[in-house]
């Protein structure tokens, strides 16, 4: 049967970052459904469909950045892809691009260089923290005030992710004494 | 409008030191949330229950898609907090508030909340506690909403009855719509007023309008007004309203899958089982309805199984078409068709394998007592040839395992009945090569409106013999049979609160007030507290438990009519103490008068 492969980028805002991966797994089969794409599913008594996801976001990390991989049975455009699937879920989880792979393309845990993740702190911080740049895997560095927060933008090393998002939280709190608000990951860097 | 607003309650790290957050933000798949229509009645549908539990429930699903259906009316769910959640929000002054809008529900008109089990008694006042709602309806003020209950514990809802303003007894799908044109056209009349107008329509029980004597040893003297409250129950399924679209949770809930509706009530009449009594008489939706509402159903959620609800369903006349027809429609989409539970017989295992359930690795079967006698006593007509055959045929057709429920402490149950069971077990274990029996135990519970409401319920230490004689004779079996049992001390307060009368309501109040709720959960649980309650009270536990009544006696659910009369279970009674069977009833063909139709 024929295959055709596609990598969908979507968004998971608040509060959709309460939901664990597995059931975004499952609710993302859900959405396929009823969006009547021509999912390939898995052989077997207990067909499932192909769907492959990237390393699992930690529970409380919003992210502007998930990717999966789904194959289908037909080819259709990705904006076609796109647009069904996007009445099928709430705007906090919006498709922000399909684009089509060929079937060998490495998969998305192969090809991950990097993650940016952004950490929003109370503005109270800004005198207590002292920011330098260039310690613990921290590349790059920029302050911004959006609203009550301030915003730390953190760049990981190249294929190399030093520490979990939550990791860094931890880290944070014990310098800074805050834990972040939020935490959004920005990008993937391929 | 006051509304909750979570992100700014509640830190993203004292989020996540809840367990599973998901329960608490909302923002499912086919929520409605009515934003731009004039509201004229607010409803909240409130589950005592953890949020997996209650969104299992078709009986929520269904209110909530007919009181949204209906203009100017909004429903929206609640549901019990884990306790951490629960002490997280004490702590932090959050009311609770409703998943879809977050509004604190107590500035809901009315709060509609599920009676499923009496383990749950405890969290409907956690409920109102947590919302800021008085738990005494003659606490609250015209401020408050109406607290309306209805589900099988309305059958007897007395423990409950000074926390709630009405009952609603039966089904709900007709009588819920004559409530809200009752609650509309009533809108700032007083509380007073709008109840004995809700009293008016039939099945609406108002505690309030009833005052309850007693005789100096316990029982109860009298019940007034004499007048009788009988249930609800819809016609015609067909014209019954059944939600085309149902909210799709993104947790993994207890029943992760649609529920469809097939019939409702059950012929059989076993005698234990109060679900076969109060949802009678037996009616099918009919096939063509039901491939309809699958079809939706489909599309609507994109779910990937569906489950053909029923007591019984295959005794569904049409099983075996309906499946047939429901599988080659839905295989495209890879959705799988089950079944909740088999009748033991080669019919259903066959129905089974049409299923495809051979990817399951054992099938589930109630044969419910070990021998015979027992089981024709509680109505269960299996012999043990049946029982054999179908564990015969389930393992010839390649299932690995039987899962067999049993029950113990049953009326009239004797020793050899324990030894029974093990026996049955060694003989379906010789049915089949490699094959494996698991085994459910759970204690009999008698419960109001079966022919099992006067007798006794069997006391821990007698069941935790019996348990240890079928543990010494399971042993031996070895790995091949595995096996757990209920926990008896909820089982027997489970028992004192089904069976419980009005002054009951005293001990659930203290036992909240000492930290008791989700008792259903073993964890939490505690047998000590119930204890202390009902010492506290002056209230006696054995009363309401190891009590055998008399013939006569006025049960506290005297004045609530499930539609079958004291007269037919009474028979029933006797007959089971004869040991005689009843065969299913068939309608014009074979009738025993129990009052439904």
């Amino acid at each position: 049967m024929d295959r055709f492969r596609y990598r969908v980028k979507h968004q998971k805002m608040a509060p959709f970052h309460f939901i664990s991966q597995l059931d975004l797994n499952r609710l993302w089969g859900r959405a396929l459904r009823r969006a009547g794409l021509p999912i390939a599913y898995s052989q077997g008594f207990n067909p499932r469909p192909l769907l492959s996801f990237g390393p699992a976001l930690p529970l409380g990390v919003e992210s502007r950045a998930e990717y999966w991989d789904v194959f289908l049975t037909q080819k259709l455009s990705p904006e076609e892809i796109s647009n069904a699937l996007n009445k099928e879920v709430l705007p906090e989880l919006k498709i922000e691009e399909v684009s089509s792979l060929l079937l060998s393309f490495p998969s998305i845990n192969q090809s991950i260089k990097g993650v940016r993740y952004s950490y929003y702190f109370p503005y109270s911080i800004k005198e207590r923290a002292n920011l330098s740049p260039g310690e613990k895997g921290v590349e790059e560095e920029k302050r911004e005030r959006v609203g009550e927060f301030l915003v730390v933008l953190f760049l990981f090393k190249e294929e190399k992710i030093l520490y979990s998002p939550g990791k860094w939280a931890e880290i944070l709190e014990k310098e800074w004494g805050e834990d972040p608000a939020r935490i959004v990951k920005e990008q993937v860097l391929w | 409008m006051e509304v909750v607003n979570l992100e700014k309650a509640l830190s993203r790290k004292e989020m996540l030191s809840v367990s599973r957050p998901a329960r608490y933000i909302g923002r499912e798949w086919n929520i409605t949330v009515k934003e731009k229509e004039a509201i004229e009645l607010s409803i909240a549908l409130a589950f005592p229950d953890l949020y997996e539990i209650g969104m299992s429930h078709l009986g929520l699903k269904i209110l909530y898609h007919i009181l949204n259906s209906l203009p100017g009316v909004r429903a929206e769910r609640a549901f019990a907090p884990w306790p951490d959640m629960g002490n997280m929000m004490k702590k932090k002054n959050i009311p609770l508030y409703s998943l879809e809008s977050k509004i604190p529900l107590r500035n809901f008109d009315a709060v509609g909340i599920s009676l499923q089990h009496e383990l749950n008694y405890t969290n409907v006042l956690y409920l109102l506690d947590l919302a800021g709602i008085p738990l005494r309806s003659e606490e609250r003020g015209e401020e408050f909403p109406l607290i309306l209950g209805g589900g099988p514990c309305a059958f007897n809802p007395e423990p409950l009855s000074p926390f709630f303003d009405v009952f609603l007894l039966g089904e709900g799908e007709e009588a819920i719509v004559e409530m809200v044109e009752v609650l509309k056209a009533m809108r700032g009349e007083k509380r007073e007023k709008v109840l004995s107008e809700l009293a008016k329509i039939e099945g609406c029980y108002v505690p309030l309008l009833y005052s309850v004597s007693y005789h100096s040893d316990g029982k109860i003297k009298d019940i007034s007004p004499p007048r009788v409250v009988r249930k609800r129950w819809v016609r015609d399924l067909d014209s019954a309203s059944y939600p085309p679209e149902i909210i799709v949770p993104y947790l993994n809930i207890v029943h992760d899958r649609i529920p469809l509706e097939i019939a409702r009530g059950c012929t059989r009449g076993c005698r234990f089982c109060q679900a076969g009594m109060i949802y009678r008489p037996h009616r099918e939706r009919s096939p063509e309805k039901v491939i309809e509402l699958a079809e939706k159903l489909v599309k609507s959620t994109g779910y990937e199984e569906i489950s053909l609800l029923s007591l019984s369903s295959t005794d569904y006349s049409n099983i075996e078409y309906l499946i047939r027809e429901l599988s080659f429609r839905l295989k495209e989409d890879r959705v799988n068709v089950s079944l909740p539970s088999l009748r033991m017989d080669a019919f259903s295992v066959e129905v089974a394998r049409s299923l495809q359930e051979v990817r399951r690795s054992g099938l589930t079967f109630a044969p419910e007592a070990g021998s015979e006698r027992l089981r024709r006593a509680i109505n269960k007509g299996l012999t043990d040839e049946d029982i054999f055959r179908t564990v015969e045929k389930t393992f010839s057709l390649g299932w690995k395992e039987v899962k067999l429920y049993f029950m113990i402490g049953l009326p009239g149950e004797r020793e050899e009945d324990i030894r029974d069971i093990a026996n049955l077990v060694r003989e379906v274990l010789s049915r089949g090569k490699k094959k494996g029996v698991h085994l459910g135990i759970s204690a009999f519970i008698p419960k109001p409106h079966t022919p099992f409401q006067w007798v006794k319920q069997e006391k821990i230490e007698s069941l935790e013999e019996k348990m240890a004689i079928l543990r010494s004779l399971l042993r031996p079996l070895g790995r091949q049979v595995r096996y757990n049992w209920s926990d008896f001390e909820a089982n027997l307060i489970e028992g004192a609160l089904s069976r419980g009368d009005r002054r009951v309501s005293s001990v659930v109040e203290r036992v909240y007030q000492k930290g008791g709720v989700m008792d259903n959960w073993r964890e939490f649980f505690s047998l000590s507290r119930w204890r202390e309650g009902f010492e506290e009270e002056g209230l006696d536990l054995d009363f309401y438990t190891h009590r055998e009544r008399e013939r006569e006696e006025t049960f506290p659910w005297e004045h609530l009519s499930s539609g079958v009369s004291k007269e037919f279970l009474w028979k029933e009674y006797q007959l089971s103490m004869e040991g005689k069977i009843t065969l299913p009833c068939q309608e014009e063909e074979r009738c025993y008068n129990c009052g439904v139709c």
